[in-house]
């Protein structure tokens, strides 16, 4: 039975604000909500171009119980379908592999071409014959997923209700237009991933803020302290962090990764991570950057898929590595913290915290975002599609 | 080996390439039409999976023959 919790104290101002009800982190039929209301309807990230990176390349991904896969067209377009073939209903792609010439389903080999066409149906008007006056191809399209690519990721809008992504995303975009130059994934040494028993909210209020570094991240601290730090804030968008002490990484040699072009002074020592809800978690530095997908496997395990991303293409291996070594370590960091709000949870009388006005505004931001897609969603009186029973 | 037994090979190995060509050699063994076709489908189906460049060969003969759009 669907639970309707009480946000009316989350979306008041941060001084007097409870945070979200304990039920958005321990609740099966809150998670669903959630899934719905603030994942589904919203643009959500799912994974990244350079998983795929040549023309065939696919690779099949569970988002929240619904079976996707990306792929790059043989136009070299990243596409997102629902990993259903349109006649039995067989998964399509089970593991990621190069489509080399068409998608055959393993069932009854029906064929999609990678832009998700229907372009063979064999045997389907008896032996031998591929056609039949009652399957028109023209309608048994593969279905495909709204998606958008910026910064390399994939933003997904399931139900296709969202405002484009260049609207719905546009303070963040212009905030880091500076930025928005080609990436270079670092491949192997430029990425990771990490298993956490904790809701997904519980990651993206962990990165909001700088307030826990002093405890959680004593090596960071020690030249980023925290009074080096600044509060971004946009409700109804984004939230994060600013540091304004980044410092390069140099190895053996004194060598350093190349800078983005053209950056303004402020990038000289500046470093900002952002929270772009729903689910990803971006950082951006003069040499760097990287973009973490969170991608929820129930309400309290969440997968965090990192990747970091170069001016350059061809970097230096060592030094990849040991970029790759240490934002893993911080990231690794914090685990504890996110499985530790989990478990706290399931303590029936928090009734969901109190903010610091000072420090917390951040995460604030977010969960009075949660809060308003999830009002919004209740006010239309959406349907919730149970996909996980 | 016969070609029966060259097709089931060449199934369990899933070399997809030899399909194509060994579903076509069936084809061509074959008497009746509807025969022809069902072993021409077989190949035709490998042939689009793999990007087979005799794709559009068998393709234009299944439609001249009214079995495919």
């Amino acid at each position: 039975m669907q639970k309707e919790t009480n946000l009316e104290l989350v979306r008041q101002h941060v001084s007097v604000a409870n945070g979200l009800p304990n039920e958005h982190y321990i609740d099966q039929s809150v998670f669903d909500e959630e899934r719905n209301s603030v994942l589904f309807n919203q643009w959500a990230g799912l994974d990244v171009c350079s998983e795929v990176p040549e023309i065939g390349d696919s690779k099949p991904i569970n988002f929240m119980g619904l079976p996707l896969f990306i792929i790059r067209d043989n136009k070299n377009i990243v596409r997102v379908f629902q990993n259903t073939c349109r006649h039995r209903g067989m998964i399509l792609v089970e593991k990621t592999k190069k489509i080399q010439g068409a998608i055959r389903c393993p069932y009854h080999s029906w064929c999609y071409s990678t832009e998700g066409k229907l372009i063979s149906t064999p045997h389907v008007g008896g032996p031998g014959q591929n056609t039949d006056e009652n399957i028109d191809r023209t309608k048994l399209s593969l279905v495909e997923i709204r998606s958008h690519v910026w910064r390399d990721v994939i933003w997904v809008n399931i139900d296709g209700t969202a405002e484009p992504f260049e609207e719905v995303m546009a303070s963040t975009i212009d905030r880091w237009k500076e930025l928005d130059q080609k990436l270079y994934h670092g491949g192997e040494d430029g990425k990771f991933s990490l298993k956490v028993k904790g809701n997904w909210k519980l990651a993206v209020e962990n990165y909001c803020e700088s307030y826990h570094l002093p405890w959680v991240h004593p090596g960071l601290n020690s030249y980023s302290r925290l009074e080096d730090h600044y509060h971004i804030v946009k409700y109804g968008s984004h939230s994060g962090q600013g540091s304004l002490v980044y410092r390069q990484l140099t190895d053996d040699k004194g060598q350093k990764f190349p800078d983005f072009k053209n950056l303004s002074k402020k990038w000289s020592t500046g470093a900002e991570y952002i929270a772009l809800y729903p689910n990803v978690l971006l950082g951006a530095h003069r040499d760097h950057a990287y973009a973490i997908i969170l991608l929820p496997l129930s309400y309290s395990e969440t997968i965090e898929n990192i990747h970091i991303y170069y001016s350059q293409p061809n970097t230096s291996s060592s030094l990849k590595k040991k970029n790759k070594d240490q934002w893993k370590e911080i990231f690794e960091e914090d685990i504890f913290v996110v499985e530790g709000m989990q478990a706290g949870r399931l303590g029936v009388k928090f009734d969901g915290g109190r903010f610091s006005p000072k420090m917390d505004e951040p995460t604030h931001c977010f969960h009075d975002w949660v809060a308003s897609k999830v009002n919004d969603f209740r006010n239309n009186n959406h349907q919730i599609t149970n996909v996980t029973e | 080996m016969s070609l029966n037994n060259k097709i089931l090979k060449a199934h369990h190995n899933k070399n997809l390439s030899l399909l194509v060509e060994l579903y076509q050699e069936a084809a061509d063994k074959v008497s009746t039409r509807q025969e022809q076709n069902f072993f021409r489908v077989q190949a035709y189906v490998y042939a689009l999976e793999v990007g087979h460049h005799l794709t559009p060969i068998l393709h234009k003969k299944l439609v001249k023959d009214g079995v495919e759009e």
